[in-house]
């Protein structure tokens, strides 16, 4: 509660004086960089877009209305609205998948022992892949940027509900194919 | 009713909050079975996908929200080149009344603590976009920068003097000056991005000396200055690779 309150001080003042944006910034900058990393894959386009991002919320901070919307769900569908405008681009200019989750920033990073089986990044990202899209946005901004259950609904534009069935989906398919490469090998 | 979704839930978001895997199961002793690999699935999600940010990302990205910030908001985004025409034309035409009046002539030697040294800034800018050769207005952005890092030195010598605006007009047009240079580099601006690489090492050595003599409102500015001249140097020395063609 009084971290909502400090939150809410720090809205108004940047809205009052944009100069004043700074602390906002760093409140949020990992987790919405960590967000768009996990959708993009490449560390260059998750700096790019990042960046909109932040640059798009100054712009538009003084329209910004706290009782609509938690300012980090406002955030992170900004940063939705800007992956989908890339993807857009991407898709017209017809050279990269619409979706690149974990793409080329995907090392042999190893996962940390799952089921007792040392799975990759690359593994991730293979299971990632094959999730539907409301999956992988929740896994985005629940693990990722570290969302709580109601942050992610609001984000999503969907009820709390909702999302726990997403995620609970979500889980079940990511397990079930680390158990299936796990016995591929 | 309660679900295993809501169950899930709950149970990772006590782990989120620090509790151990092992304890927060045993707060569903019913369904620990069904749970407990979809919780070591998600803790392990967790541990492999938050990505860190580079720190000079970071620091950049701060430096371009506090310009933008300060910024004051054009009405006419340049959408058109009949825009960005018209607007040439203008800023000639204001450039020249201002020149005409003399307070050009008043406001040249002006440091950024000046009231006339936003008249000195608006004829600059004026001289940069009637400078239509590429590698004479490259040039020009050398020397401004050259100009902004001189008023720095100048306002140090006189102690107390050096404020925020002239750190961040410095890196606003080092940012401008290289932009120019790496977009296509070739060999015509060769010859200005060597002078800007030099002119960097200075800057950084400029840098500290502010550094040593700013008063604590004015180190971060100062910091987040400095922490964007390695950035600069890497982008200057790449874009002069490029120029000369390897």
């Amino acid at each position: 509660m009084q971290e909502q309150e400090s939150e809410e001080g720090l809205v108004r003042a940047a809205q009052r004086d944009p100069a004043a944006f700074g602390p906002l910034y760093e409140r949020y900058v990992d987790r919405v960089y960590s967000y768009i990393a996990f959708r993009v894959g490449d560390p260059a386009v998750a700096e790019d877009l990042t960046s909109d991002v932040f640059l798009k919320a100054l712009e538009k901070i003084g329209s910004y209305q706290w009782r609509a919307l938690p300012l980090s769900a406002w955030l992170f569908r900004i940063a939705s609205n800007c992956l989908i405008d890339r993807w857009r681009r991407l898709a017209k200019m017809k050279h990269v998948p619409l979706d690149g989750s974990l793409g080329p920033m995907a090392g042999e990073t190893d996962l940390d022992s799952l089921l007792g089986k040392r799975l990759t990044r690359q593994e991730l990202v293979k299971a990632v892949s094959r999730l539907t899209e409301w999956q992988k946005q929740v896994i985005a901004l629940r693990f990722a940027a570290g969302l709580p259950i109601a942050e992610t609904a609001k984000a999503m534009g969907k009820s709390e509900g909702a999302v726990k069935d997403l995620q609970h989906s979500a889980l079940v398919a990511l397990r079930k194919h680390f158990l299936g490469t796990g016995e591929d090998r | 009713m309660t679900t295993l979704q809501d169950h899930l839930a709950e149970c990772l978001e006590i782990i989120e909050n620090g509790e151990d895997v092992g304890v927060a199961l045993d707060r569903f002793p019913g369904w620990k079975v069904e749970l407990r690999p979809l919780v070591e699935t998600a803790v392990a999600l967790r541990r492999v996908t938050p990505s860190t940010p580079p720190e000079s990302f970071k620091a950049s990205l701060r430096y371009r929200i506090l310009n933008a910030a300060q910024k004051p908001k054009t009405r006419w985004p340049l959408r058109w080149n009949w825009r960005s025409m018209l607007l040439r034309t203008v800023t000639v035409v204001v450039a020249l009344c201002i020149l005409g009046t003399g307070t050009m002539v008043a406001s040249a030697d002006s440091l950024p603590d000046s009231p006339l040294f936003s008249f000195k800034l608006a004829g600059e800018q004026a001289q940069v976009r009637i400078t239509l050769n590429r590698a004479q207005r490259q040039r020009l952005r050398v020397f401004l920068v050259e100009k902004r890092m001189n008023e720095v030195a100048a306002m140090l010598r006189s102690q107390g003097r050096l404020n925020e605006r002239a750190i961040v007009l410095l890196g606003r047009e080092t940012e401008a000056a290289l932009l120019d240079l790496e977009t296509n580099p070739d060999k015509a601006s060769i010859a200005s991005l060597e002078k800007m690489i030099v002119l960097l090492q200075r800057q950084e050595k400029l840098l500290q000396r502010a550094q040593g003599f700013a008063p604590p409102r004015l180190q971060p500015t100062v910091i987040r200055a400095m922490g964007l001249i390695t950035g600069f140097q890497a982008r200057a020395q790449l874009a002069l690779e490029r120029a000369k063609g390897k």
